[in-house]
């Protein structure tokens, strides 16, 4: 490894309208991953919850408990992209270079590899691809299926040797859970764990390492996961995320209730909001996905509620944005069959597949297999992204819960 | 003193009254045991892995706890309840059912042995007697196998003086599958084990944190192999074996191994 590597992420923040958003963004060993405690009356919910799902209204079909959307106006685009934005995981990557700093601007690092795991919607791949391109890092291309299956070696004979560093974004996609699809992954982490691929940082999906440690048991205690974000750090993190309008700040008010919820900027000394707090402890300290919940919850007025701007107590201009009372929670039925657990772990596990594969990886004729993957997209469970069925952001924690209960491999998150 | 004038100094002279707190207490057990015996299944329906198990296993328990509540409520208004009496009328109906009923109070006996010592529980897989399924329902007198055909078998709890009972999961969720594969003694040996390890390994049923084994043998036909896994529930046993079995074979045969072929000898087992 040379010493002329590139400087760390610049770290855009100031972009988001605030510099501490960088600090709310924690890297630790993932062994010390704690996902943050549920307010009682959020656990209490839970419980009851969960008893009336299993005992009374699972019924047949999945339950959505979102908000009556004929009551709520959805936000515009342009809102919403001015209001709730997804993290800009370049600012995220920025903290990440700190947390790594000590390690790639060694010349002969003791590790020539270290891995960043995240849950789904976390951003681990985004943080990981970010973090490489600010360093001038060469990103890998995960190999295809064909070459996976057929442990085409040639991928990784093809390994651009010259690049002081390099990233992988997605491991998850380097390995498929036939006996077959094992051989790459495992070559691939033989010798980037022996040093002869360079220096290199891994993003790995955690459903996707928790497998990958019983086909390549190598004790990684060094591999690096996001922090969970209690609800003081998802208030602050959502509340960066949005940008108010000049001489405003924005209210987001309980849409049922008419409780403030959270104000943007968020200003030191703000209570945390209870509401937050059971956000974040319903995502498991997930930000981004928290976050693709939040989305979901934001819209505009209902009708014959006040205007659409206040006052503050200050007397300060306030655009008052509602939010949906309840978080966006789609939960299988409690009788979900075999088939459809079975479809929804090997999702999670892959972080989505193409239809096709499933075919490969499953042992139901392709007819069952589609038909399952339409009744978990019409319940909101799976959903179809650039031709990748993954599990829908509404339905990660039930379906999480799901696979729990029924003793199905889990990740760490 | 004559034996009839005994026996009515052991009973009591039942009034209308004591008739119908004998009549509430019998109703009210039974109807108590019935719904018991619905409501914990149903239960234990919506619950998965051991939940679901030791809810099935406590039926048979509080049931006898019902019966003998229910007994201990019921003799003391049909005799009076001294150490003489309770002698005389139990060594009666020892001896009856000593004679009458030998393997019937033999198995009720059992019944009551298999509820202490639980060597089947509701939702355990048993083996007795060459029939092999799952227990249903574990009654006073007998238990209720469901066999993999769907067949129902009633084996009375007598037969637990005599036979051993194989229980594969013993309470638990899971048990252990075993898949066999037999090649022609030339081929990669290394290579077919990772294989095979690889086969349980990416089985969607399997159950990850127990151990997956693969154990070679050489025998003069061939090699025998044997997989070793557990699936996430012992329900899916054979949906496990099935995709290991078809699994394991595409994947022998993708490295170009060959499947022994022996002669069919009637009687023979490999």
């Amino acid at each position: 490894m040379d010493n002329n590597k590139s400087p760390a992420p610049a770290g855009r923040a100031g972009q988001q309208g605030s510099a501490a958003a960088a600090d709310l963004w924690r890297f630790a060993p993932l062994t010390d991953f704690r996902p943050p405690s549920p307010p009682v009356s959020s656990a209490a919910g839970r419980t009851w919850s969960s008893l009336t799902w299993l005992f009374g209204g699972g019924g047949d079909k999945a339950q959505p408990s979102v908000p009556d959307r004929e009551e709520l106006q959805s936000l515009a685009p342009d809102q919403m992209a001015r209001l709730a934005p997804l993290p800009d995981w370049s600012v995220a990557a920025a903290s990440l270079d700190h947390a790594l700093a000590d390690w790639w601007r060694q010349d002969r690092p003791e590790r020539p590899v270290r891995f960043l795991i995240g849950p789904p919607f976390s951003g681990q791949a985004e943080m990981v691809h970010c973090w490489g391109t600010a360093l001038g890092a060469t990103v890998i291309t995960e190999p295809t299926s064909e070459q996976i299956l057929g442990a085409d070696y040639r991928w990784l004979e093809d390994w651009p040797d010259t690049a002081p560093l390099w990233v992988l974004p997605r491991l998850e996609r380097c390995f498929l859970r036939h006996a077959g699809g094992l051989s790459l992954v495992r070559r691939l982490l033989d010798r980037a764990q022996g040093g002869t691929l360079g220096c290199g940082l891994i993003g790995c999906d955690s459903w996707a390492w928790a497998f990958l440690e019983y086909a390549w048991p190598v004790v990684r205690p060094d591999a690096l996961a996001v922090q969970a974000f209690d609800g003081d750090c998802l208030a602050r993190l959502l509340a960066a995320l949005a940008t108010p309008r000049a001489g405003e700040r924005i209210r987001f008010r309980n849409a049922r209730s008419g409780d403030d919820l959270l104000a943007a900027p968020f200003a030191e000394g703000d209570p945390v909001p209870s509401g937050i707090a059971h956000l974040a402890a319903h995502c498991r300290g997930n930000a981004g996905l928290a976050a693709n919940l939040w989305r979901r919850r934001l819209c505009a007025r209902p009708d014959g509620a006040e205007e659409g701007a206040a006052h503050t107590q200050d007397d300060q201009p306030a655009e008052v944005i509602y939010v949906a009372d309840t978080i966006p929670e789609i939960r299988p039925s409690a009788g979900c069959s075999e088939e459809e657990v079975l479809l929804l772990h090997t999702l999670l596990v892959h972080h989505g597949l193409a239809e096709p594969l499933l075919g490969d990886l499953l042992p139901l004729p392709a007819s069952r297999t589609a038909a399952g993957l339409r009744r978990l997209q019409r319940d909101g469970l799976a959903e179809l992204h650039d031709g990748r069925w993954q599990v829908a952001a509404p339905a990660y924690v039930a379906v999480r819960d799901l696979l729990r209960g029924r003793d199905y491999l889990c990740d760490a998150f | 003193m004559n034996s009839d004038d005994r026996i009515v100094r052991i009973f009591k002279t039942l009034d209308q009254g004591a008739l119908i707190e004998l009549a509430v207490i019998i109703v009210a057990a039974g109807l108590l045991i019935h719904l018991l015996q619905r409501l914990l299944p149903w239960i234990a329906s919506r619950l998965h892995g051991r939940k679901r198990l030791h809810l099935l296993a406590s039926v048979p328990f509080v049931r006898l706890l019902l019966i003998v509540t229910a007994l201990a409520l019921i003799v003391p208004r049909l005799i009076e309840p001294s150490m003489q009496n309770m002698v005389a009328l139990l060594g009666t109906v020892g001896l009856a059912l000593g004679f009458a009923f030998k393997d019937y109070a033999s198995s009720l006996i059992a019944g009551i042995v298999a509820i202490g010592e639980k060597p089947y529980r509701n939702g355990d897989w048993i083996e007795i007697g060459g029939v092999y399924g799952e227990v249903r329902h574990v009654g006073l007198r007998a238990v209720e196998v469901v066999t993999p055909d769907d067949t129902v078998v009633v084996i009375p709890h007598g037969r637990l003086w005599t036979e051993p009972v194989h229980n594969a999961n013993d309470g638990g969720p899971r048990l252990m599958c075993v898949a066999d594969f037999y090649l022609h003694p030339e081929h990669d040996a290394a290579r077919a084990r990772q294989l095979l390890w690889d086969v349980a390994l990416t089985s969607p049923y399997l159950h990850h944190t127990d151990p997956v084994a693969v154990i070679v043998l050489e025998k003069p036909w061939g090699t025998h192999y044997r997989l070793k896994a557990y699936p996430v529930d012992g329900g899916q046993q054979f949906r496990f074996l099935t995709d290991l079995t078809v699994r394991g074979k595409a994947a022998l045969q993708g490295m170009g191994a060959r499947f022994a072929v022996a002669p069919a000898v009637p009687g023979g087992e490999e």
